[in-house]
């Protein structure tokens, strides 16, 4: 009852890893995505897009693994750009000001394309 | 008292959901508040608002209460939506042995992101502790005036 589970998917797109996530972020799946995460930046990619438009939920324990991701691609001169729509990830970012810390932006192709 | 995972509603009007302290059932109580939160007229924004802050207890109660179970409890009265996340101690409610890891449980109820997305969201967030040593992570929502 009530169990979600998380997708997620890798690819390349103009240089960037891009990492589309899908479903809900919170004490249950976070652990998912950080190990996904920290795949892709242990394979050698500084540059990443985390697509967030399919995420419909996300709490802090999700803004914990994006807060480490970043902080490791910054470690290494990279960057890491969320992707997310006006909504419930957006108002979490913002009521946290981890807005101002992330770029955010509307699309992946915007994010790229910066 | 509720069986796991099944919402009750005791005699007085409190809608009660208990829950395994397992991390996979956050989702369930986020369920329950925001079905409870629509049910009494509140707006989609009130009814994400009412999804983060149980998630951010409920994750707290989880991370902190070893293998007591959950307990989510909801009460509409006085014009708002009053919303308990307690932790039981034990199996039956009485606090577990070891003082000690009760009291540090108690100075760190909930993790400081957690905190501040609670206390942003709604301004009465509070913990509280019962007689019986009981932690509550307790917040409520103004209900929109009936028609």
């Amino acid at each position: 009852m009530g169990r979600i589970d998380l997708s997620i998917a890798s690819r390349t797109e103009g240089g960037w890893s891009v990492v589309d996530v899908g479903g809900e972020i919170d004490v249950f799946t976070a652990p998912k995505l950080r190990e996904h995460l920290v795949g892709v930046i242990e394979g050698g990619s500084s540059h990443l897009v985390v697509d967030l438009l399919d995420v419909s939920f996300m709490d802090s324990t999700g803004l914990g693994v994006l807060v480490g991701a970043l902080r490791r691609v910054r470690e290494t001169g990279g960057e890491l750009v969320l992707v997310c729509a006006e909504g419930a990830v957006r108002r979490v970012l913002g009521i946290t000001g981890l807005d101002q810390l992330f770029p955010v932006r509307s699309s992946v192709a915007e994010a790229i394309s910066a | 008292m509720a069986a796991e995972g099944v919402p009750d509603r005791e005699p007085e009007g409190t809608f009660v959901l208990e829950l395994p302290d397992d991390p996979a059932f956050v989702a369930t109580a986020r369920l329950f508040a925001a079905a409870l939160a629509r049910h009494f007229g509140c707006d989609e924004d009130t009814v994400q608002d009412v999804k983060l802050a149980v998630s951010e207890a409920c994750t707290a109660a989880v991370a902190d209460r070893g293998t007591a179970p959950v307990r989510l409890e909801a009460a509409a009265e006085g014009g708002a939506l009053r919303f308990d996340v307690c932790c039981l101690e034990g199996p039956t409610g009485r606090p577990a042995a070891g003082g000690d890891a009760r009291t540090a449980r108690l100075e760190r109820p909930i993790g400081p992101t957690g905190v501040q997305l609670i206390g942003a969201l709604f301004a009465d967030a509070a913990t509280v502790q019962d007689a019986d040593g009981t932690a509550r992570i307790r917040f409520s929502v103004p209900l929109p005036e009936l028609r």
